[in-house]
């Protein structure tokens, strides 16, 4: 699903005391059935950014268009002073169609199609069992209750929940276990475009290879991943692209290796460890071929080859 | 002195439920940086509920600065409180202030600090976890990783004898994370009985602290140096951990054919090894 973002500004709690400009004039157009990192400085816009994807949030100004669907400010915009009284008259009623477009059944369409897992699993979470909070999805989205739950099992499977957890209550586990039924909450309804806001943060270090290998598998079966993440290590060992964003803005699109190798610290980034090494043995002479490097493995052959 | 002192704890949350600690003993003392790893579920949070007193009916043995809890009266509880910080796994559960700045004065109060200061104290606090532009925003109001700065503030703002972290750096920027780490490191040059335990699934963080705790289903199956409780590679990838990055490339070099020395035990030697 093609997704575009227009001249998009979003400021939260505007003309208070408490406004924040958490997005300033973004214009991208994201790529289809990547594996795609978003990173950058704590309250640089991440969270605000994807949440406006599957429109949870609206622009306060431009739009994002989403394969068919166009994600446009809530407030219906002032027409132009210049305009004729005709020019105005239509001014109105395409404002008067983009409103209701926003309490129509089409966000729901939407919402199916891209699944956004929230960086507090806690926001998500609301059911009294673990099975009936995973099924929720695809029953609101036309799954019969037996049809939902069976994919809810299997999702809790796949997120490494057995079936010791599927009648517990959600808020009664442990930190990283309710981030695993908030990410199998959102695969049980296979959505086309998967966002994943740090979603191994709090999990522990299988647990986070597992369900990274699991987005990778998602990814290369036809969905659009978008991962946000401050681990660097998994946006080398993962991500086709990435993009950073800096102070509500984008500042860089490109592949992670082009990315990596340089400093970082501007945006409150570092290399991942296998470039941070690298590059160290550089600066004392020993040159690595670093196109390549995904993980500490192709750091270990680079660095056999270089000895040789 | 023992900071932390720990006998044949256990407490399951349900009378039918395994417990998620289950007789764990161990001794912290003072001025050490102690971290706790363990998988999900293991009963890290648990534990650490166990020693901030959210939790009060359990089996065994808890002393906090020398002194029995289950002994103690609620002045002197209310007494060995005011020396403990405590960040939580989820900062929402943590604001006590409407404000940022109401949340960083609640830490300086506690500790009496005369209201002239406070000003003062607020910004340097505020300014060490950079969050100085946001003391008048509403905590509820933050980015994930802002909040966790704030706790962090607030916490160290107390000048507690005792710090306890439960994953609180797990939302921040790389860069952020290895300021907070430097500022705790730091502050034990300025009090060498500041004492840290830290809940983490960072094994480079486990890697760098004096001491190293593995909780494994609610049960103590490791602790030690850093050094020794890596070296237990096979073990640790069982109960769901990973090793750091320095001994997997070591590891991952000496698979190719690579003799690397014993004595090269940290990423520097091994950059200088590497580079002769
Ligand atoms: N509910 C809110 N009300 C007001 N301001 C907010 C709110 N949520 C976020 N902000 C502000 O908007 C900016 C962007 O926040 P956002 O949550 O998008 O950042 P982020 O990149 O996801 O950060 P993190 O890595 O810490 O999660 C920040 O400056 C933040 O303070
Ligand atoms: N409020 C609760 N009621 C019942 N059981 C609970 C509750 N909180 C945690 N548990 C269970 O107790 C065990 C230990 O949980 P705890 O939160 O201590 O784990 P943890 O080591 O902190 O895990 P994580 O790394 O996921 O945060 C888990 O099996 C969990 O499901
Ligand atoms: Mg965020
Ligand atoms: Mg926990």
């Amino acid at each position: 699903m093609p997704i575009n973002f227009s001249h998009v500004f979003f400021t939260y709690n505007p003309k208070s005391p408490f406004q924040s400009n958490a997005l300033k004039d973004i214009n991208i157009t994201l790529p289809e059935h990547r594996f795609v990192a978003l990173v950058g400085r704590t309250g640089s816009g991440k969270s605000t950014f994807v949440q406006l994807i599957n429109a949870l949030l609206s622009p306060t100004d431009g739009y994002v268009k989403i394969g068919d669907y166009i994600n446009h400010p809530e407030k219906a915009k002032k027409a132009p002073k210049d305009l004729s009284k005709e020019q105005k008259k239509a001014w109105k009623a395409e404002q008067k169609r983009i409103q209701q477009k926003h309490k129509s059944k089409d966000i729901k369409a939407l919402r199916k199609h891209v699944g956004l897992v929230f960086q507090f699993p806690e926001y998500q979470l609301f059911e009294e069992t673990v099975e009936k909070d995973v099924a929720f999805g695809p029953k609101n989205f036309g799954d019969s209750k037996e049809e939902a739950l069976k994919k809810a099992h299997q999702a809790l499977e796949e997120v490494g929940l057995d079936s010791s957890f599927f009648t517990r209550s959600p808020f009664d586990l442990s930190g990283g276990e309710k981030r695993k039924v908030a990410i199998a909450g959102i695969l049980a309804t296979s959505p086309e475009v998967l966002i994943v806001d740090e979603p191994t943060a709090g999990l522990d270090p299988a647990a986070a290879k597992d369900a990274m290998a699991l987005f990778q598998k998602i990814e290369q079966a036809g969905t659009s991943v978008f991962l946000v993440t401050h681990d660097m290590d998994l946006v080398a060992q993962y991500a086709d692209e990435v993009i950073v964003l800096e102070n509500g803005q984008v500042v860089k699109q490109c592949p992670p290796s082009e990315l990596f190798g340089q400093d970082l610290t501007q945006y409150s980034l570092q290399n991942p460890h296998v470039f941070d090494f690298a590059l160290r043995l550089e600066k004392r002479g020993l040159k690595l071929n670093t196109a390549s490097l995904r993980n500490v493995d192709d750091l270990a052959n680079a660095i056999m080859e270089a000895k040789k | 002195m023992n900071i932390i002192e720990v006998e044949h704890l256990k407490y399951a949350y349900d009378k039918n439920s395994k417990p998620a600690v289950d007789d764990v003993s161990f001794t912290i003392p003072a001025g050490k940086y102690v971290t706790l790893i363990g998988h999900n579920g293991s009963g890290k949070s648990t534990l650490a509920k166990l020693l901030s007193g959210l939790i009060t009916h359990y089996e065994g043995k808890i002393s906090l600065f020398g002194q029995p809890i289950e002994k103690a009266d609620n002045a002197a509880i209310y007494a060995l409180r005011k020396k403990m910080g405590f960040v939580f796994q989820n900062p929402d559960n943590q604001f006590v202030g409407s404000t940022v700045r109401d949340d960083i004065a609640f830490g300086l109060e506690n500790r009496q600090v005369p209201h002239e200061e406070m000003d003062g104290f607020i910004h340097t606090y505020a300014k060490k976890v950079g969050m100085e532009d946001y003391l008048d925003q509403s905590p509820e109001n933050l980015s994930g990783g802002q909040k966790q700065r704030v706790a962090i503030a607030g916490v160290l703002a107390m000048h507690p004898e005792l710090v306890l972290y439960d994953e609180a750096t797990s939302m921040l920027d790389p860069v952020g994370k290895r300021d907070i780490l430097d500022i705790t490191f730091h502050l034990r040059e300025e009090n060498p009985n500041l004492t840290v335990l830290s809940i983490t699934h960072d094994v480079e963080e486990a890697f760098r602290s004096d001491y190293v705790l593995v909780l494994n289903a609610g049960k103590l199956v490791l602790e030690g140096t850093p050094a020794e409780v890596f070296s237990h590679t096979e073990e640790l990838k069982k109960i769901h951990l990973d090793a750091p990055f320095f001994l997997s490339l070591k590891a991952a070099l000496k698979a190719k054919g690579m003799e690397i020395p014993d004595e090269i035990d940290t990423e520097e030697k091994l950059e200088e090894f590497l580079c002769r």
